[in-house]
């Protein structure tokens, strides 16, 4: 007598045996998938003369410094900041306000304090730093700005403003900052790569759906 | 014996299958959707691991929320005898001038809270990484043999602090630890989930926690850029 629930248990196990399979093949692939995982990130381009670089907030140990090495290139003709607002640390005074902090950095890099502007209203997000470039480029209806920004936040950051500028888009490009010590290469390899592209990839999910 | 190929279901027992796949999903879902208060809480209290203020003879500034407020008032108090910063390697802003050091602001903080500079020690060297910054405090806790010491942490970060202490500190140093997860002033484990830097902080926490318990310490954190090095960086 036949058991009839055998084509079911040998579905299963055909299940399984290709569940293993790919997973083994992906192990395997680690090598190749990661890097391109965390190349998918950086959609940033070389830089290119524009009106204004714009050093996203987040980053002060890190972007304001690209920012004005494009100014003493002569590759910008202004900075342009956004008003971050103070997170616990600096609202206690541990910490210098980053709008600030950044402001004074720019000057101690060579970038004239009329050269720097701070974009009005607070900002907690990309999103809303979007909108702070979107209300400039309401009064400044051709400019071009280079936008500053960690090289795996690029492609979200680009999402949200593309999303938020709508045809002036086109009047804003992204530049890369390198993170120190991590690579879309080798992200999985440190702790601080493994926080940073993993959560980079939520966000950006997040901001797919929410955005 | 050979084996035959399985025949195809029939369509209808196919069908039957789906439904009942679908309307399992759609239950675990809804529950999952109901339990989501306690789901939530008791992730945010997986990256709590919390002694309190136990009683020691120093206490260590990790990281957390009010970390100097905490230590300066233990130490006032006289529930210990000194406050423990262990030395990080210096930021960019910090190396340009631009800002004082960490270490600077909590002896600063610290003496403004009433806390003399003599029971305020500086343990020396250029932690990285919360790894670093354990191995550095090994050292100190080595020619320490009597002394007992309060960490103070981050809420979130507190389950991984432990067990990097647990991974570098041999036992005997780690038996005279506690560790004390500061509670944030914004979220806690009961409400993350409403606030944006709770989410943020409760994401990052288990990535921490997930990384350190799966790869421990990964590779070291790389020496870092000179700011001349970064402003140069875009040149090619």
């Amino acid at each position: 007598m036949t058991d009839p629930a055998a084509p079911s248990r040998r579905r299963r196990r055909r299940r399984w045996v290709v569940a293993v399979i790919v997973l083994t093949l992906a192990y395997l692939a680690r090598g190749w998938i990661l890097p391109e995982w965390g190349g998918w990130l950086d959609v940033s381009e070389p830089p290119r003369p524009a009106d204004y670089a714009y050093a996203l907030g987040g980053g002060a140990e890190s972007r304001p410094f690209v920012a004005a090495g494009l100014y003493k290139r002569g590759l910008v003709s202004g900075v342009l900041l956004p008003e971050v607002q103070p997170g616990p640390d600096a609202a206690d005074g541990l910490a210098p306000g980053e709008t600030e902090l950044v402001r004074r950095l720019l000057r101690a890099r060579g970038v004239p304090e009329d050269r720097v502007q701070i974009l009005p209203g607070a900002v907690t997000s990309t999103f809303d730093e979007a909108h702070s470039l979107g209300r400039f480029l309401d009064a400044h209806p051709d400019a071009t700005v280079a936008v500053v920004t960690d090289d795996y936040h690029t492609r979200r950051a680009r999402r949200v403003f593309r999303r938020v500028l709508g045809p002036r888009a086109a009047q804003v490009h992204f530049v890369a900052t390198p993170v120190d010590g991590v690579t879309a290469a080798d992200w999985w390899k440190s702790a601080r790569g493994f926080r940073t592209y993993l959560a980079e990839t939520f966000k950006a999910g997040y901001y797919e759906v929410r955005y | 014996m050979a084996s035959h190929p399985t025949p195809p279901a029939p369509p209808r027992r196919r069908a039957r299958r789906w439904r009942r796949r679908l309307t399992a999903v759609a239950l675990v879902a809804a529950v999952a959707y109901l339990a989501r208060a306690p789901l939530l809480r008791t992730g945010g209290a997986v990256l709590v691991s919390d002694d309190g203020l136990a009683p020691a003879t120093r206490v260590a500034v990790l990281d957390g929320d009010r970390r100097f407020e905490v230590a300066a008032a233990l130490v006032t108090a006289g529930r210990a005898d000194g406050v423990l910063i262990v030395q990080g390697a210096p930021a960019r802003t910090v190396l340009v001038g631009l800002r004082p050091s960490p270490e600077d602001v909590g002896r600063a903080e610290l003496s403004r809270r009433g806390v003399p500079h003599a029971r305020v020690e500086v343990i020396p060297g250029r932690a990285r990484s919360v790894w670093d910054w354990a191995r550095q405090f090994g050292g100190w806790l080595a020619g320490h043999p009597d002394a007992t010491v309060l960490v103070l942490a981050d809420r979130f970060g507190s389950r991984r602090d432990r067990l990097v202490l647990r991974r570098v500190l041999a036992s005997d140093q780690f038996a005279r630890v506690r560790v004390a997860a500061l509670p944030h002033r914004e979220y806690a484990e009961a409400d993350w989930w409403r606030v944006k830097g709770g989410g943020l902080a409760f994401g990052y926490g288990t990535l921490d926690l997930g990384y350190a318990w799966l790869a421990g310490e990964g590779d070291p954190p790389a020496e870092p850029r000179s700011p001349d090095e970064l402003e140069g960086v875009t040149r090619d």
